[in-house]
């Protein structure tokens, strides 16, 4: 899958298996080299102190090597020597080289601060050799780290500064004399105990349980529109390696957003991880149910993200029930197992009434008024450019959605009274989003009663509403959608009309660049209001720029700005949502669009 | 800029409040202790959300001086002035004006997103979120939302008197929270500071008239830097503006310094896991004090369970199998960034940690005897007892204490070259008194002097002299040089070793 010679290498997507904190990658500026981090400690790659160069070496000196990586292992190759490492899902990863050896060395990149040590060993806090073989090292924040050869040698060096500090730390993997070979484990840990991790299982059968996992992952989705299949590896494989286990805060497994540049289970992508999973609807489901294990009892609020260390500040849409609207057209009513009614119904009344209490506009009749960008998902939008509280239809659209599969979840329940309420509920609120909410040309934001002037295509996106909105509104939605040089691009939908003098493609989120999660709702809505064609073409547009370019978030469309013909400035460095990590938001947009949009009509 | 002497830190807080006025410059800031929910992006430690705190005549900034005590800090400037105090029952700082207008600058945008609301600006920054709620007085906040920069324009909130006065609370409330009522005065709220304050230094071990100073200053920073834990207890952080850390081991040594058992006990129950394992050291003084006769008996047994769990951790991770020793596996572990006695390499039998478990045996066996459970404290102490035989017979050789490593029994030197005073460590044993020879407490005291002046640990060395009657003049003596000292330190934990060591030794 990646590799020296591959289509696409690790540098921007990180090599890790599902369970793992642990990923490899290769460095962004220095070509061929591969690291090692962890992402536990929920530091960024940029500010992490835990990362290690990986060298091949022979007769003790470090060797040029190619690579190649598929699900089961990262195979590193010198001539006809290798490494070789596997990645298991019980916190240990093992390491074999044949014909060489391997070192593994610490280099804490993050600037010191001016109390804190220089040098590369700085997150190491000590080692030592166990009672019972292999050494046991504590790296602080980044939990311990145990390492213990299985065949060959294994020995270390991490010389301490007399001034109170360790300059460095090597790890060196040396193969039997007379095999020529060695295998050896590294677990990482919090606290005293290693993870019970059962038997160390030949290296080889590790690789293929791998393999056979992520094959068995692969099957709770459907097969992709034709010549996107393999692009749907990728997409399959980065959810895969990015689906994290239950640890600190993190209850039940999640989908982390990426290894390096958010370490966070973002609270809404859970359900857009379900969307594409229609092969594995109990796992769609225990998606979209899982943040409420962490909903606030007194208010109803679902936390924003997930973070090992706890929940990070924020919040964000209330799309279960678009991901569930979605799920149950394409997969039918078994989404929502019966049994699981009478449980998720008073969870998911009380996540509605969160946001027409906290979030009430003041008006009656469950408008609410946002209080921040990111409860939109549209955190740099210009239809948020006069402030907040701001009356957002597409929250409102979101809790419309949400509204109907509560009732549909009372219903489930046997409470058909409270059902009809949700339902009439739903109706009178889409009616609002309609009546007060579209100006004849697009969706508008509103600010102390004021409509927002905005070219956003977050104006167009209620179409998630799909037929229950007036058909005359669908047709012009599509209408206005489909017109070239204004929102449509040869790779997308743009976030911002291109011929706003707003639209920037430099550290930006949704303020002009083509992004994977606009183009997947706009064009499910397209589909569910029945515009199959034009959700198509959009659909396809972007998994077509995914297919060339990998599985990134967010494409600027042009090098200019169409407005003015002025060159667009390059981003300098990798950045979360700058088009370079390869993340699972991505790879799960990805995934409904080619498997639920693209030839589904 | 001025500051009343019985302010002794450049920091107005409040135990149980996260707001603080920290001095920066000619101007206060206003700040929160660094706690709360963990940032999406991790950062070093440092005080949430920081504002700058400008006093404005005719809308401009004029300069002001400021004066503070436990109870209110007040601020004086041309025209006028304004008194400040907490109201930590509705997790707010009030803040009164007269003559002139306030203003609370962010100084950048940064992290930050804001809100008018109609209970006034909301501001979410740097890990904290503020309200700012005018009482009396008209606030002028501008909440644009800056477009492409995901957040709000710095934050800047101006408080114009009404009437010639200002009444603002500042709340520091999760989200989603209702704002609690204002039910007590400006005035209640310093004279409630101020008598809670003054319970909190009663609670505090007693000392001469030549530790007043220390014990003043040390009492307002264990209460100034003391930080709520998950579950109401509070714990001694040794830096409340800038850290979110602690230490079990300090927990420790900050309780000798009071003389109320729910104090102790409560410093203790906040971080009961110790390493090194200080907390039988810091039981067997509740226990020599007699603190512990009118002790809530659940508690006391809450205390011995957590004793209980640290000395099995310490035999099932860091000792042998057939040994009677216990040994560090990591420098961290010592409690000092380079303890000598590494030079032999990891892991190292060593004379101190083995003394602390000595104690917590013996600790666990008085409060087993303290139970009527004569067979448990008897199995304390003979386990207290065989851990001293080893270290004599293992660890001493006839003039002084040293530390082994663990596999190859190589004993170790000290390099000169490491940063803690190497022997410091190595007479720590000093702690156990009279359970030792007296010809081996007599040559320990002998080697402790001025050379040993090495922090915390020291401390822990004289207070073990102190109890030796041989040796107590010398103690009294070393601990006065100390005193003469002590007013460059500031640190909680470290001023509440030396009241504790004073309220000993003089």
């Amino acid at each position: 899958m990646f590799g020296t010679y591959e289509k696409f290498n690790l540098v921007r997507a990180p090599y890790a298996r599902r369970g793992s904190v642990i990923y490899l990658y290769e460095d962004f500026y220095k070509t061929g080299l591969l690291r090692l981090g962890m992402h536990k400690s929920g530091d960024m790659i940029s500010g992490t102190d835990f990362l290690f160069d990986i060298a091949v070496t022979k007769n003790g000196a470090a060797v040029p090597y190619t690579y190649f990586a598929d699900a089961g292992s990262l195979r590193l190759v010198s001539g006809d020597a290798s490494v070789e490492f596997a990645i298991t899902d019980r916190r240990h990863l093992r390491v074999r080289g044949r014909g060489a050896g391997a070192r593994l060395t610490l280099v804490s990149t993050n600037p010191p601060a001016p109390e804190r040590a220089p040098g590369h060993g700085r997150a190491l806090r000590g080692i030592y050799p166990k009672p019972s073989g292999g050494a046991e090292a504590d790296f602080g924040k980044y939990g311990r780290v145990f390492v213990k050869a299985l065949s060959g040698t294994f020995h270390y060096e991490a010389p301490y500064n007399e001034t109170g500090y360790y300059e460095s730390l090597s790890y060196h993997f040396l193969p039997g004399a007379e095999t020529g070979e060695f295998d050896a484990a590294l677990h990482e840990y919090d606290g005293d105990e290693i993870y019970p991790f059962g038997w160390y299982e030949p290296f080889d059968k590790l690789a293929a349980d791998n393999t056979a996992d992520f094959e068995s992952f692969k099957s709770g989705y459907r097969p992709v529109a034709k010549g996107y299949e393999e692009t749907a590896e990728y997409a399959m494989w980065t959810i895969w390696s990015h689906r994290v286990d239950p640890r600190g805060y993190i209850k039940s497994p999640a989908m982390i957003l990426h290894h390096q540049w958010a370490i966070v289970a973002a609270s809404w992508q859970q359900s857009y991880n379900a969307m594409p999973m229609q092969r594995s609807l109990k796992e769609a489901w225990r998606l979209i149910c899982s943040l409420f294990d962490y909903q606030d009892e007194r208010t109803g609020r679902l936390p924003g993200m997930l973070a090992y260390s706890g929940a990070v500040a924020g919040m964000q849409p209330p799309f279960q029930g678009f991901a569930l609207d979605f799920l149950i057209r394409n997969a039918g009513e078994d989404v929502i197992p019966r049994e699981d009614c009478v449980r998720m119904y008073p969870k998911f009344a009380k996540w509605i009434n969160y946001w027409t209490t906290y979030r009430s506009a003041g008006v009656g009749g469950d408008v609410t008024a946002i209080q921040s960008p990111h409860e939109s998902g549209w955190d740099d939008a210009s239809n948020f450019k006069d402030g907040f509280p701001a009356s957002d239809p597409n929250t409102m659209a979101f809790l419309v959605l949400l509204m109907e599969c509560t009732a549909r979840l009372a219903r489930g329940a046997g409470m058909d009274d409270d059902a009809a309420k949700w339902d009439s509920r739903a109706s009178k609120l889409t009616k609002t989003i309609v009546d007060d909410f579209w100006d004849g040309e697009k969706f508008v934001t509103k600010v102390k009663g004021e409509p927002v002037d905005s070219k956003s295509l977050a104006c167009f996106q209620p179409i998630i509403l799909g037929k229950r909105l007036p058909r005359r509104i669908i047709n012009r939605i599509a209408e206005k959608l489909m017109m070239p040089g204004e929102w449509l691009t040869e790779i997308g939908l743009a976030s911002e009309n291109m011929r706003s003098p707003l639209v920037t493609f430099g550290i930006s989120f949704v303020c002009g660049r083509v992004v994977a999660p606009q183009n997947m709702i706009i064009s499910v809505g397209l589909q569910a209001a029945g515009k199959q064609k034009e959700a198509e073409e959009i659909a396809r547009r972007y998994c077509d720029q995914v297919k060339k370019e990998g599985i990134i978030l967010g494409f600027a469309p042009y090098d200019h700005f169409p407005l003015t013909g002025e060159p667009a400035p390059d981003q300098p460095r990798p950045f979360a949502t700058d088009g370079w990590p390869w993340n699972s938001w991505c790879a799960n947009c990805f995934m409904t669009m080619a498997s639920s949009v693209i030839d589904a009509g | 800029m001025s500051q009343k002497p019985n302010l002794p830190l450049a920091l107005f807080g409040r135990r149980g409040s996260r707001h603080m006025l920290v001095p920066r410059g000619d101007t206060l800031w206003l700040a929160l202790a660094p706690e709360g929910a963990p940032s999406m992006v991790p950062t070093a430690p440092r005080p949430a959300g920081l504002f700058e705190i400008l006093v404005l005549a005719e809308g401009k900034p004029t300069p002001y001086t400021y004066s503070a005590d436990v109870a209110a800090l007040e601020i004086k400037a041309p025209g006028g002035g304004a008194r400040v105090t907490h109201d930590a029952p509705i997790r707010a700082l009030r803040v009164e004006c007269e003559g002139v207008s306030i203003r609370f600058d962010a100084k950048s945008p940064a992290g930050v997103s804001s809100l008018n609301t109609p209970d006034g600006p909301v501001v979410n920054i740097g890990g904290g979120r503020y309200v700012f709620s005018a009482r009396r007085g008209k606030i002028t906040f501008d909440d644009t939302w800056m477009l492409a920069s995901f957040g709000s324009v710095t934050p800047v909130v101006d408080v114009a008197p009404v009437g010639g006065i200002i009444d603002l609370v500042v709340y520091e409330l999760p989200g989603d929270t209702p704002l609690p009522a204002v039910t007590r005065t400006f005035d209640e709220c310093a004279e409630g500071n101020a008598a809670e304050y003054a319970a909190f230094a009663k609670s505090m071990v007693t000392a001469s008239t030549r530790a007043s100073a220390l014990r003043d200053a040390a009492a307002y920073s264990l209460w100034l830097n003391s930080k709520e834990l998950p579950g109401g207890k509070h714990c001694v952080t040794p830096d409340r503006i800038t850290s979110q850390a602690s230490s079990p081991s300090w927990q420790a040594l900050a309780s000798l310094a009071f003389r109320d058992f729910g104090a102790v006990f409560e410093l203790l129950m906040s971080l009961p896991e110790a390493s090194p394992p200080l907390h039988g050291l810091a039981v067997t003084r509740l226990l020599d004090d007699g603190l512990t006769g009118g002790a809530d008996a659940v508690k006391l047994r809450e205390l011995y369970f957590a004793l209980e769990k640290t000395a099995a951790w310490w035999r099932d991770n860091r000792t042998l199998p057939g040994s009677e020793l216990s040994f560090y596996a990591y420098r961290f572990e010592t409690g000092h960034p380079n303890p000598s006695y590494f030079t032999v390499g990891a892991p190292v039998i060593a004379p101190d940690l083995n003394a602390y478990l000595v104690l917590l045996y013996d600790a666990l066996g008085r409060l087993a005897a303290g139970f009527g459970d004569k067979e448990t404290s008897a199995k304390y102490a003979g386990r207290a007892e065989a851990r001293l035989a080893a270290m004599l017979d293992t660890l001493w050789d006839g003039e002084r204490f040293f530390a082994v490593n663990a596999y190859s029994g190589e004993r170790a030197e000290p390099d000169g070259k490491t940063c803690c005073a190497p022997f410091t460590l190595n007479e720590t044993p000093v702690i156990l008194g009279g359970r030792l020879p007296e010809d081996v407490l007599s040559k320990l005291a002998d080697k402790i002097d001025a050379e040993n002046r090495f922090g915390l640990g020291y401390l822990t060395l004289l207070s073990g002299l102190a109890s030796y009657p041989g040796a107590r003049e010398k103690a009294k003596k070393l601990t006065l040089e100390l005193l003469r000292d002590a007013e460059e330190r500031t640190d909680p934990v470290y001023g509440a070793a030396l009241l504790a060591l004073a309220s000993k030794a003089i």
